[in-house]
């Protein structure tokens, strides 16, 4: 335990006994099949043949490289950031309710998005209109949050876990507010707008949009793996892990951070998707075990797998029209996560 | 017996009066529910004695400088009231429905139109307004006259656009989702209609995001796009490349053209200019 404050980047890894590893290997195979099912199937349909041969159509190649690739990598981003945010600050905060919407980042994009369908045409100067408009705003409604938070623990946490919650909840609270203040002042077709904003999409992506989106998450996931190790031992609680050596304080920061960075950019370009951050991490648990090495590498796979079915039912069931995301990953991951719980408690 | 009568036709009377068009005894103070009410009132030259509007009343301009009621389909009878109105004409989308009630309890005349997103529609709402107001001699009024030229030759290049199979789609806006388009039943699928042209998304009902695939594989010939939706992204070539519309024929071939939302999704007598001159566009382009 002595060195647990200088672990190697991939020590994690160690962590993890052989049947966990093989758990997250069918996950990782259960991400491939689905992000290669997502690849094939759509409204426009383009035959596996031509695909293979390099054979595509022209109209054929753009669809697939420009709309399908970009929204299906998004979805498995998104979804992997949900799943380790909800992992790791369940871990976190020692509640097993904890999800990524609950430090307030999200509401705070949430406000942000909202402030520029409702109001974007009159208060934002027209030089910065473009299609980075939206997840900025988003982006920045999350880091004002994160700010409030900052200054409100002291540094995250030197008041308690328990406090940081009660914050997260107040910050929650007030945007919320906020929103129903925009919402009750917005038009018809801006209400549409942002009702279907709130249930999530992926269909606004495109490459531009989501190359910082992926440096973001992708950055932060790789951050947040070394740290899992010290989250169990934060299990013991804050003062035990103190004492066997964790700067309880640096970790705190660290997780609320970086779960701060991956909720913000996955709700900035995704709108609200519920479901995944609570109960990927509790699917994983029972799966395969409760130490957070695992957990978090488990929750990341399992989300991404998730996320990226749910996104290609989204796109295919209702067709041309689209299912919002954030109706499917409730229905698919509910029904299963009840039989679980049922089967395992029996 | 003739007690019955006048009994009965009293029920009836009751009945019709609330939507009808006969002359409102007293129009000096006029509450008004609906964009397109405001809308024609402004049309019919008698903004004068208008002394609220609701929040979807925002053309011509100065139509949001009066005293706001609140939104068409949550209004308050106590809000409504305290405008000291003579009489309130709104659309039929107005209420809820226990403010209704509330309202008529009142000597204050209600006149509710009917909704109508056509041609004929647009004619009934304007020309029942002129009556309310004591303007219709048997359809002889100064603007009539002139939005039935309009008409006329909408109906014929509307008729000739619907021999030629031409396949339109809206747009309605695009914020962070797929773009959201017009299905069926929608007031941008009757703007379809009343120009001669189909919706290719009529599978589905209301207002809903479509993938951009479904877009493309639809492929339609033209495509209307309101302002608002456009005004985030800077400017049309930037949201068609977003939408992925760039990549339908309707861009290719230009065929895609900009509107302002209310003007051709509102059915005021805006729709019917708006929709002469899109149909004279694709009159033109789709020979």
């Amino acid at each position: 335990m002595k060195n647990l404050n200088n672990i190697n980047c991939f020590d994690f890894i160690k962590f993890i006994n052989s049947k966990q590893k093989f758990i997250l290997f069918s996950f990782l195979i259960l991400l491939i099949f689905s992000f290669i099912l997502s690849l094939g199937i759509g409204s426009f349909s383009i035959p596996i043949i031509n695909l293979m041969n390099f054979e595509l159509s022209d109209l054929e190649f753009k669809v697939l490289s420009e709309i399908r690739t970009p929204r299906v990598l998004l979805a498995c981003l998104v979804g992997a950031s949900l799943g380790i945010t909800g992992a790791s600050l369940q871990g976190l905060f020692r509640n097993p309710l904890a999800d990524p919407g609950l430090i307030g980042v999200s509401a705070g994009a949430a406000l942000g998005a909202t402030f520029v369908i409702v109001l974007g045409t009159k208060f934002i100067p027209e030089f910065l209109f473009g299609i980075f408009i939206l997840p900025i705003s988003a982006i920045s409604g999350a880091s004002i949050v994160i700010f409030f938070l900052y200054a409100f623990t002291s540094g995250f946490g030197s008041k308690g876990t328990t406090y940081m919650l009660l914050i997260g909840i107040a910050i929650n609270a007030l945007a919320s507010v906020i929103i129903g203040f925009l919402t009750y002042v917005s038009t018809d077709s801006q209400l549409r707008g942002l009702t279907f904003w709130m249930m999530g999409s992926f269909g606004a992506s495109n490459w531009l949009l989501i190359s910082p989106a992926i440096i973001l998450i992708l950055g932060s996931i790789l951050l947040m793996l070394p740290i899992s190790r010290k989250i169990d031992v934060l299990q013991l609680g804050e003062s035990e892990a103190l004492r066997l050596g964790v700067d309880v304080q640096k970790l705190k920061l660290k997780v609320v951070l970086f779960s701060a960075t991956c909720v913000g950019a996955s709700v900035a370009l995704s709108g609200m998707i519920g479901f995944v951050g609570l109960v990927v991490p509790h699917l994983v648990r029972l799966i395969g075990g409760v130490n957070h090495s695992f957990l978090l590498a488990g929750s990341a796979i399992l989300g991404a797998a998730l996320m990226t079915s749910a996104d290609l039912l989204s796109r295919i069931l209702i067709q041309p029209a689209e299912l919002p995301v954030g109706l499917l990953t409730s229905a698919i991951g509910a029904p299963f996560f009840l039989w679980l719980i049922v089967k395992i408690k029996r | 017996m003739i007690k019955f009568v006048i009994f009965f036709s009293f029920l009836l009377f009751d009945k019709f009066s609330f939507a009808n068009c006969s002359e409102a005894k007293d129009t000096s103070r006029i509450v008004v529910a609906g964009g397109s009410v405001t809308e024609i009132l402004f049309f019919l030259n008698e903004s004068k004695n208008i002394v609220a509007v609701d929040t979807t009343s925002n053309y011509p301009e100065n139509a949001k400088n009066y005293p706001s009621i609140g939104y068409v389909r949550a209004l308050s009878a106590e809000g409504v009231l305290s405008l000291n109105p003579t009489l309130i004409i709104g659309e039929n989308d107005m209420g809820p429905e226990n403010v209704l009630e509330q309202l008529k309890k009142t000597k204050i005349e209600l006149r509710v139109l009917d909704e109508k997103n056509s041609v004929k529609g647009i004619q009934d709402k304007v020309s029942c307004i002129a009556s309310i107001l004591g303007k219709n001699k048997n359809g002889n009024f100064e603007k009539n006259i002139s939005l039935e030229k309009s008409v006329n030759k909408l109906k014929v290049i509307s008729k000739a656009n619907s021999k030629k199979n031409i396949r339109g789609l809206v747009i309605l806006m695009m914020q962070g989702t797929s773009p959201v388009v017009a299905g069926r039943n929608t007031s941008g699928e009757d703007f379809l209609k009343m120009i001669g042209s189909k919706n290719i998304m009529s599978s589905f009902e209301g207002w809903k995001p479509a993938s951009k695939e479904a877009i493309l594989l639809s492929n339609p010939n033209f495509v209307l796009i309101t302002k608002r939706a456009t005004k985030n992204y800077g400017s049309l070539n930037s949201f068609l490349k977003e939408s992925g519309i760039e990549m339908t024929e309707a861009a290719r071939t230009q065929n895609v053209f900009l509107l302002d939302g209310m003007s051709f999704l509102g059915f005021g007598p805006r729709t019917i200019s708006s929709g002469l001159e899109i149909s004279d566009k694709i009159y033109e382009k789709f020979k």
